[in-house]
Formats: C-alpha cells, structure tokens, sequence
C-alpha cells in the first residue's frame, strides 16, 4: 500500500465530498485482506478514511458499480479509477450506460514509465506506486490529458500472450482437448460476469429460456456455449483489466479468450476498446472493405 | 470395412439470395447430395452466434452461413453486419476448436444455382473428410475424467444432451 | 396444444417419382402434434386447396405445414387458402421438397428421408408461430420523379393525369433529357423537339406537378408509401418568379466561349445561358465556373453579391428590381413522397475513349450525339452538316455503329440497343442534306428489331443510297485533310479503307456517372455496368428490389424512345397503384423489443439499416429510456435481433423459438434414407449409421 498516494486520494475524495462536487466516491476499501480488494462507498467526508489504492493483483474493476440502479439517485458519482478503469468507463459512456454528467472519476495514474510499460511487474508489485490527480475530474478532462495518452493502455490483466501462441500452434482437435478440459471446471457461478464492468446487461441471455440458447446447468455443452458466448459478446468491448480472470473461482484462463478477440478485432478493424467515446463498437459497426477472404 | 460416413449439415440461408439460388439449382435440376438441411431466414443479419452453436449442439457435423453478395442484400447492410461477425466468430471457434472444416460461409445470389450445388458437394465431402463432429461427446468424457480425479460427480446430463445423442446412437 | 396439419403435394411427377409422398405423410403422422396428415397430387389445385380449407374446418387445425413446392412460388397460395378457412394466414408454413429435394436429388430414399426432415423442420418450426395481423401504414399520396427526360416527363404526366401531386426533379437547369437534343427520331423521322416540347411545356403547366431543376437528390428515408427525401437545389442565380425570359441579359454577357452542354461542345454559350431555345424553364441560368462575377468573388473569398466586377447582365435586366440575384444559395427542402421513379437516364462515352479511331485527337471524330447536333435545325450550323475542324460542308460521312458496345475489352459487353437504328437514321439525313454525298455504315450485326425497323434500314441501303459495311473499323488516321476509315468488309473478306470528312462513332450508351450513389441512397441494386435492376427480369420489370421505387427508361438498360415512353408508363401505373390506395398493407415481419430486457446499449439502433429504432421512455416504472422500433420503418432483416447481446429484440415470424426449434429439429432425422423411419435400410443408410 502506498500511504502517501492513498492519503492523497482520500484528501481529494474528502474535498469534493465536503463541498457536495460529488455524493458517493466509490473505491476500494482499506484494511481489505487475501487476494480480494472490496469495493467500498463513501458518501461523506467523515468516512474518506477507508479509501485506499488497491494493488492491481487484487482490486476488482471499480467501473461495475457505476451502473449500479442502488446508487442512481446519486449524482455526481466519482470513480477511483486506474486506466483499465477509465477504459471500462468509456465503454459504459460509448453505450449509453452512465451518464457523462453524473459521472467523475479521481484518477490513478502510474507513477513511473516502467510500470506503465511492464504491468506484469507492477500486479505483483504491492508498492506500485501511483499519482493521484489532483482533483475529481470529469472523463472529458480525463480523455484530454497528457497522462491518459501516456498511461490509456496501460493494464493489470495477467498477460495471455504466452498461451495464445501456445495455443495457435496447436491442431483444432487439440484446442478443443485444451478448453474443454477448461471449460470442464466452469460451475457456472458468473463471478466472471459479475466482475465485468461491461457484462451489464440486466438480463443476461444466459438467463433467457424462451428459448434456452445456452444450458445453464453446468454440463460440457452449457459450459462451451456460455464461455464462448460471453467471450463474444465482448469482442470489441473488453477493455483487458483482467477482472473476469482474476474473479473466476477456478483459474480459467479466459483472458486468453479474450486477449485472442482482440487481437483479431485489431487486426481485422483496426480497432482497440475503450479509447474513444464517439467511436462505434466494431460489431455494431462495418465497412464495404471488411475482410472476406474466409467467405467463398 | 469401410464405409461412408454421411455427415449432417445445418445451413442458414437468407430468402432473397441464397434461398433462391438453392431454388434455381432445383429449377435448374443440379442434383447435389441430400446432407444439408436449409433454415431459412430473412437475412444472414439475422444469424445469431448461438445459432450455430446450437446447431453443433444438436448433432450437425457443419454448419453453413450464405446470403446475398455484398451490395445486394435486399435489406442493404444486414450481410455486412454478418461478415463481421463472422469474421469474429468464425476466429473464435477456432480458437476453441471448431475449424474451417465444418463451418463455411458463402455468398449465393439468386442466380447462382450451379454455386449453390457446388458448394453443397464441396462442403458435404469437406465435412466427410473431417469425419463425424463427436466434439461434445469428448467433451462429456473429458469432464466426467476430470471430476473422477477430482472425487467428484460427474457433471449431469440435460435432457438436451440425451435428445441430441438419439438421432446419432 | 398445437394441432398440426401437414399436407404433402406430390406436384405430379415432379415431387412423387422421387419422393415417396404416402411415406412422407405417414411419418408426419407420428410427429408430435400432428393431427392430420395427407398427400395429394396438386395441393396448389382448386380440389387440393379445399382438401386443406376442409381439414383445417374440421379438425380444427392451428397450424399447416404444406410440403410441396419452395415458398416463393406458392405461399400466398396456400397462405390464402387458410385465410379462407379461418386460420390465421401466418400459421402456413412450407417445406420445399420440390426445389430442394426432389429435383436436385436422384436417390428416392434419401430424397424421401430428406423430406421427412424437412417437413419435421417445418412442423417444429409452425408449432411456435405466432398469429400475425398485417401492419396497416398511411400513404402519402404523392410521387417523386428523378430525371426530367423523355422517360421522367412521360412517368411526371401519367401520374400527374390520375389525380396524384408529382414533383419532378432535373439536376441540369432545363428538363427534356438526351430527346431534347435529338434532330429527328427513328423510325418516323419526326422532328423531336416537335413532339417533345408539348410535353415539356405540358409538364411545367401541369398543376399537380411541381417542377424543380437545377435539383439533386441528396437523402432518402423511410419506405414505401413514406419516403422522407431531401433534395437540394443548386444556386440558379436567376430568380425564376421574376425573370420574363426576355433575354437582354444574355446578349451583354461578355463570357462567350464556353462549350455549351446542350450542343455537346459544338458550340459556345455565355457564363449566363439558356439552355436550349425551348428550354422549360425558358429562364437563362448563371454558371458561376465561368461567370467573372463569381470568379472575381472566389479569388477574394467574398460572395458575388459583395463583388462589383461586370454585372453586366443585372444592368440590363429590364425587371424592376432586377431578376439576376448574385446572392443566390442553394437550398435543400425535405418532401415526403409515397412511390418513387427513377428515370435517370444514360449518357454516352466520349470519343476520347477511343484512341484508335482518333477519338480526342481529330475533331473531326464526333459522337452520334455530337452529330445529332450538327443535323438539327436549331443545332450549330443549323442544319448544315459540316466538318468541326474547319467548317467546310461535309461530303463524306463515315458511321461506326458498335464504338464500345458489344465489346468487353472495352469494359461494355452489353449491345447498346440504339445505336444500329440512330447510325441508319444519322446516314440517311445526311444523305437527304446532302444528295451527291456519301455516307457509309461500319456495324457488327444490323439489329433493327422493332416495330418499322428493318423497313427503316432497308430503305436507307435501298432507296436512300446508304452503303453497309459489314466489319469493324481498326483505326482511323488523316490524310490530307481527310480522314481514312480502315476496316474490313467480312462480308467479302478484304480490306477496305473510306475518306471521310466526318467520322461519326455511336460510342456506347453507358448510365450516368454517379448513378450508383443514387441507387444506393434508394436501396436500388445495379449491375456491374451501373444500370438499375429490376426486381425481376420478367414479371416485375419496372419494379425494383426496393418496394415504392421504380424504374422508367435508360437507366436501366438502353432503350430507345418508344421503349423508354412505354416503360414510363408502366413505372407510372405501378406508382399509381400504391397511391390510390390509402392504407398499406405491409408483411407484419417486423421486430419487436422487450423492453424488461433492453438496456439501451446502442447496438440495435447503430445496426439498422434503415433507422427504424430509436430511444424511447418505457412503459415500465420507473420510467427509463428503452430501445424501440418504428413498425412502419421496420424492413424485418432481422439484424438487431442477431446483434442484441441480451436478446432483447425479437422478429416475428422468424422468432428465436422458431429457429431454435427448427435448428433442434434437424437433430432427429438421419441423413440417409433407411433410417428415415419405415424400417427399411438401405446400404447406404447403414454406412450412414455406422459412420456415426
């Protein structure tokens, strides 16, 4: 834990919260132990004292409760937000799911250009050290600042690049051996979903039976449709924080599900999350150019 | 003794194009095998991911996708929204086993009878070539190995898994 | 529970030799809710119809599957056929077993095994329809015209003639089209401003039609019987309520040498012009490329209004008040349009294309249009047929029919239709000006099919001293000051080479440029040419994919005037059609949204094609903006229900339930017809059977 950023980040929280600039700051909990970091909420100033910097091994992706419908009475709300944060919060803001004038963030930069550049190192780094802006921002000061061109792209999620490759070399018979026996673990408990800051939707469509397109008792095929589903639905969207991986009780490596889609939207559309907030989500999106080669 | 396997195919049509192109190969009498069985839909825009799943849930061996060729899609884009997720999809079953051989995209016009035969017979031999899809059959048995080792209960089985093994016992 | 009827045709010969039509039903008979199965030789015949109307009667069937023939032969049949008998007509469902099975297979079990799937397919799919009402939309009652030639004035009065509000819109500043420029028509030779004007000045006094030049259309939204289209109307300069058409002003403009449009760069006009002595609008037009006015205003970033150079033309105008309005903008309105006809016409390419007959290079070598000019009486040399280069009367005329055409190395496989019979008629004028002249025809074929046409080409070669030359030309290059023809006479196999002091090309009939922007704003499809296409070749030929738009003259193929009239006539009655009626019918294929399930995420409104969703306050509490679709706009692509992550869209009549119930379906059968069900494999159907 770094005091001197967290002390500065409840000073700001603090500030803004006395004067009433926002109502409800939402971070993570101080005192928070094992390999979780708790969301917590403050809404007065007396209370500032329980935020605290989380370490990028453990801290969930703060960006899930802004959608939240317990704190929609509150506004402005602001976000403790490190960049795959603020990634995920221009998702939500691209598809309509929170207001830009309700929304504020304080922002978590990362201190150094080595951290920003190795986040591997800096996940296991408890020392991380991280600038707290100054002030709560909005996201448009955000997105214009030289610190979100420095730092935007900068992420926590354990890097699949490794197991990618690994699996690319493989025959399909034998990526199909590898994730079934992956998806074989699945017990279907959406922690995944529930971490993910762009799973929002308020009914799931593993959760509609009229018809039931993917089983949702955990057998092989309920488990192959509902993790390749979700991978799907996040093409184009996954904002790589690495949350779903690190909540998944199991160890799935589903970030080599989705580092590969975004890869393949990189390289088919050109095409990155969670940058800008007027660009269009590469599939709700094309271009008579679009690639076809597979397509006779 | 060997002998032919006779995979089954699920197509996804749309009715303006490829529909019609698989009328004008029957107007046009060009005899091709009977393994693919057409759905038929408005547009290939319509074509859901879970579609195909499914339809590899339900036993098809390969699953086929065509509509209209870019610029003539009777509703204007829905093929262009569908050859982007198809380009996403089709990578991501990929990745997670399913291959160029039992899934295929195309687009049929219209007038496009003789393609529309063609395309039958290549994909029927393409998938007969890669044999039977017992994807979820090995899967099944991975599962159940892993919870073995584990000491656990096998995963169950959904009515769907019993129906879908009927017609293949 | 549902109760299903199914009903297998043996269509004759054509399902029943390869398909076992009893077998069929039989195994129907066992398929969950089926209560009624049968075949029957023609379903679609009057006795097989009312087989389906009594079992619907009485066996109170709530759905059908009719096994016969593909969908987009008989299903308004068959749909029909329930109606009449109470049942709600989207509770008819097809299985194709013609089309699909029993043509295109030659193996009877497997062909029958097939159809048993086919029609389980069906019968799962029919058990979750849904009741459906067709949707009821207004029409607006008024028709958009695009292009004011010979095919747009003829649609324009049609239309205008039955009751209906036209606007017609012409993107040059003067309607009558390519007509307007022709000297005299084939075969009749009547003059063609003669019988063209009338119909030019018909249209601008019409009063139910709205005449807007110097107009473009920029945008189109909607469908049909409600197109929303946004034309925009390019600055005039001339304000056509005041301006009398006196003319003072064009005789002081002291631009003089700009090529002029409507002689095809034969001759010049001002940078203020009329287009045409008959022109309607017979009002002059300022075209500020060339007016050094609005020049002058360009090079100091000013608008011409501010400008004090020349203005020539506003001092002589006789109006009080001035009619010249250097202040002019360009205005874009938004008109709302039940039906919509293309007539956009065509163009031909310029001699520049081909090189090889000197094209771009003598002046000489013109095109049939340029030459159109040069043989009319209100055209530059009034008449006279003399040479571009120097102006000395022309004595020998050489017409090169097939210039492109008919030749896809130069990128126009297609005949361009027209040119045979204008070549004939260009030679045969040329030989009426100018008796001791010579005028001789290079074609590939003669085709003069139509009605007077051969008599037409005859009569040139015969009584008008015409000489046919039957081969290509392979190049033209000067001697002298003449120009020689080269080419081969096939006909008796040699050479030849002809003088001549013009050297007229009939250069292919090709769209217009940027026809495809066009088409794709209304959703009209083209060739790889750029023509329009029909929505059928045969039996919808001036209708388009795209319902309410239609099609009138050369823009979808060439064609000649009476072609071009006749079609225009067609396209209009389709229009009137759809506007005499109030109300339209449309397929209620449309998707619907729960809104329990929307959570206003954007995609379903970024992917629809025609922008038929749009946000709006749910009826739920609390009160929240949700996703909603506009049935009326709605196409049924059903794209947004396949882009919905929560699957919050639905298509009716194409529903999630039916296709999952479809796609579950295809899990019973077998492929191989033994196994099909009546217990007699086949050796196929066992290797089918042990492959697995």
């Amino acid at each position: 834990m770094n005091h001197s950023s967290a002390e500065q980040l409840q000073q700001v929280a603090a500030s803004a919260l006395a004067v009433g600039s926002v109502k409800l700051v939402i971070g993570h909990a101080a005192g928070a132990a094992g390999d979780r970091a708790a969301a917590c909420f403050v809404d007065s100033d007396d209370n500032v004292g329980r935020l605290t910097i989380a370490s990028p091994g453990v801290a969930t992706n703060l960006a899930v409760y802004a959608t939240r419908p317990e704190i929609s009475h509150l506004s402005p709300i602001a976000v403790v937000a490190d960049p795959p944060t603020l990634r995920a919060l221009v998702g939500l803001l691209q598809e309509g799911q929170v207001e830009a004038d309700r929304l504020r963030v304080i922002a978590l930069w990362p201190q150094t250009a080595e951290v920003s550049q190795s986040p591997s190192d800096s996940a296991d780094d408890d020392a991380g050290a991280w600038k707290v802006s100054g002030s709560v921002q909005t996201m448009e000061q955000v997105l214009a600042s030289h610190e979100w061109v420095a730092h935007g792209q900068w992420t926590a999620a354990a890097q699949a690049d490794d197991l990618v490759e690994r699996l690319l070399k493989m025959s399909d018979a034998e990526r199909w051996q590898f994730w079934s026996a992956e998806f074989a673990r699945c017990s279907r408990c959406y922690a995944c979903r529930a971490s993910c800051p762009l799973c929002y939707c308020r009914r799931c469509v593993a959760e509609k039976n009229q018809p039931q397109w993917i089983d949702t008792s955990a057998t092989p095929r309920g488990n192959f449709a509902w993790n390749v589903i979700r991978a799907f639905h996040l093409a184009g969207r996954c904002i790589d924080c690495g949350a779903c991986e690190r909540a998944c009780p199991q160890g799935l490596p589903l970030g080599a599900l989705n580092e590969f889609l975004r890869r393949t939207v990189a390289e088919k559309f050109d095409y990155r999350a969670g940058l800008e907030v007027d660009s269009t989500p590469p599939l709700a999106d094309f271009r008579t150019d679009d690639p076809e080669e597979f397509i006779r | 003794m060997s002998e032919r396997f006779e995979p089954r195919i699920v197509a996804f049509v749309c009715t303006w194009c490829t529909y019609a192109g698989a009328d004008l190969a029957g107007t046009s009498r060009y005899v091709y095998p009977p393994n693919v069985r057409l759905i038929r839909v408005p547009c290939t825009g319509r074509v859901d991911a879970s579609f195909i799943l499914k339809a590899f849930e339900s036993g098809a061996d390969g699953v086929l996708v065509s509509g209209c060729h870019p610029g003539d899609c009777h509703y204007t884009s829905g093929n262009l929204h569908a050859r982007r997720r198809w380009n996403v999809f089709r990578e991501l079953l990929r990745f997670v086993g399913i291959g160029d051989d039992r899934l295929a995209f195309s687009w049929v016009s219209a007038a496009e009878g003789r393609k529309f035969a063609d395309l039958v017979c290549d994909l029927t031999e393409r998938v007969r070539a890669a044999g039977p899809f017992d994807g979820y059959g090995r899967m099944s048995y991975i599962a159940e190995a892993l919870a073995a080792e584990c000491g656990q209960q096998g995963p169950a089985e959904s009515p769907d898994d019993r129906d879908g093994r009927e017609g293949r016992a | 529970m549902a109760r299903i009827g199914v009903f297998v045709c043996w269509c004759g010969e054509n399902i029943g030799r390869m398909v076992d039509c009893p077998a069929v039903a039989a195994a129907a008979r066992d398929m969950s809710q089926v209560v009624h199965a049968e075949d029957y030789k023609y379903m679609c015949s009057d006795p097989g119809q009312q087989r389906l109307i009594d079992a619907i009667r009485q066996k109170h069937l709530t759905g059908v599957v009719v096994a016969s023939c593909s969908p987009r032969m008989h299903e308004p049949t068959f749909r029909a056929a329930a109606e009449a008998a109470g049942l709600n007509q989207f509770m008819v469902e097809m299985a194709n077993l013609r089309e699909h099975c029993s043509w295109v297979h030659d193996d009877r079990q497997e062909a029958t095994a097939k159809s048993i799937d086919l029609v389980r397919m069906m019968v799962a799919k029919v058990r979750r329809n849904e009741r459906l009402s067709p949707i009821r939309v207004p029409i607006t009652d008024r028709a958009l015209v695009i292009g004011g030639g010979i095919a747009g004035i003829q649609a324009a009065l049609d239309i205008a003639d039955s009751g209906h509000e036209v606007v017609l819109v012409e993107r040059s500043p003067s309607i009558g089209g390519h007509m307007s420029q022709l000297s005299e028509t084939f075969p009749t030779l009547d003059c063609s401003q003669c019988i063209l004007t009338p119909r030019m000045v018909e249209v601008a006094r019409h009063p139910r039609i709205r005449l807007m030049t110097c107009t473009e259309l920029q945008d189109v939204e909607g469908y049909v019987g409600n197109f929303s289209v946004t034309l925009e109307t390019r600055a005039r300069y001339v304000d056509l309520e005041r301006c009398t058409g006196c003319g003072a002003c064009l005789e002081v403009c002291p631009v003089k040498n700009v090529p002029g449009e409507f002689d095809e760069s034969l001759a010049t006009r001002g940078a203020i012009y009329r287009p045409f002595p008959q022109a309607v609008p017979n009002k002059p037009v300022i075209d500020p490329q060339c007016c050094l006015r609005h020049k002058a205003a360009g090079r100091k970033g000013i608008s011409a209004a501010e400008s004090n150079v020349c203005g020539k033309c506003a001092e002589v105008c006789p109006i009080p008040g001035k009619a010249i309005d250097f202040g002019d903008a360009p205005s874009t309105v938004v008109e709302n349009f039940g039906a919509i006809v293309v007539a956009t016409g065509f163009d031909v390419r310029p001699v520049s294309d081909f090189p090889e007959y000197g094209g771009g290079r003598f002046a000489d070598v013109i095109t049939g249009l340029q030459f159109e000019r040069l043989l009319s009486a209100s055209g530059p040399t009034e008449g006279q047929v003399r040479r571009v280069s120097d102006g000395r009367p022309a004595r020998r005329v050489v017409l090169v029919a097939c210039a492109g055409s008919r030749d896809a190395a130069k990128g126009c496989a297609y005949c361009s239709k027209i040119c045979c019979m204008y070549s004939s008629k260009h030679a045969m004028l040329f030989r009426h000006k100018c008796h001791d002249g010579q005028a001789t025809v290079f074609y590939m074929d003669l085709r003069a099919a139509g009605k007077g046409y051969d008599e037409f080409t005859r009569r040139a070669a015969e009584e008008d001293g015409v000489s046919y030359v039957r081969g290509r030309v392979s190049r033209v290059y000067r001697r002298g000051d003449s120009l020689v023809v080269c080419g081969v006479d096939t006909l008796l196999g040699r050479k030849v080479e002809v003088e001549a002091d013009l050297v007229v090309l009939a250069t292919a009939a090709v769209p217009q440029k940027d026809v495809r922007q066009l088409a794709q704003k209304l959703g009209v499809s083209y060739d790889s040419h750029g023509w329009l296409s029909e929505a059928h070749p045969k039996l919808r030929p001036v209708e388009t994919a795209t319902a309410g738009v239609f099609l009138a003259g050369a823009c979808q193929g060439p064609r000649d005037i009476p072609e071009a009239v006749a079609q225009a006539g067609g396209a209009a009655a389709k229009a009137m059609v759809l506007l005499s009626k109030r109300m339209l019918d449309r397929e209620p294929i449309v998707a619907r949204i729960d809104e329990r399930a929307c959570d206003l995420c954007g995609t379903c409104i970024k992917v629809c094609p025609v922008g038929a969703i749009e946000a709006q306050p749910s009826g739920s509490r609390p009160v929240r903006q949700v996703a909603f679709v506009n049935e009326g706009l709605c196409i049924g692509c059903g794209t947004c229900v396949a882009s919905c992550r929560s699957k919050a869209p639905d298509l009716a009549g194409f529903t999630d339930q039916q296709l999952y119930r479809s796609i579950l379906a295809t899990a019973d059968g077998t492929i191989a017809a033994a196994a099909g069900g009546n217990g007699q494999p086949s050796a196929k159907g066992d290797a089918g059977e042990a492959g697995r």
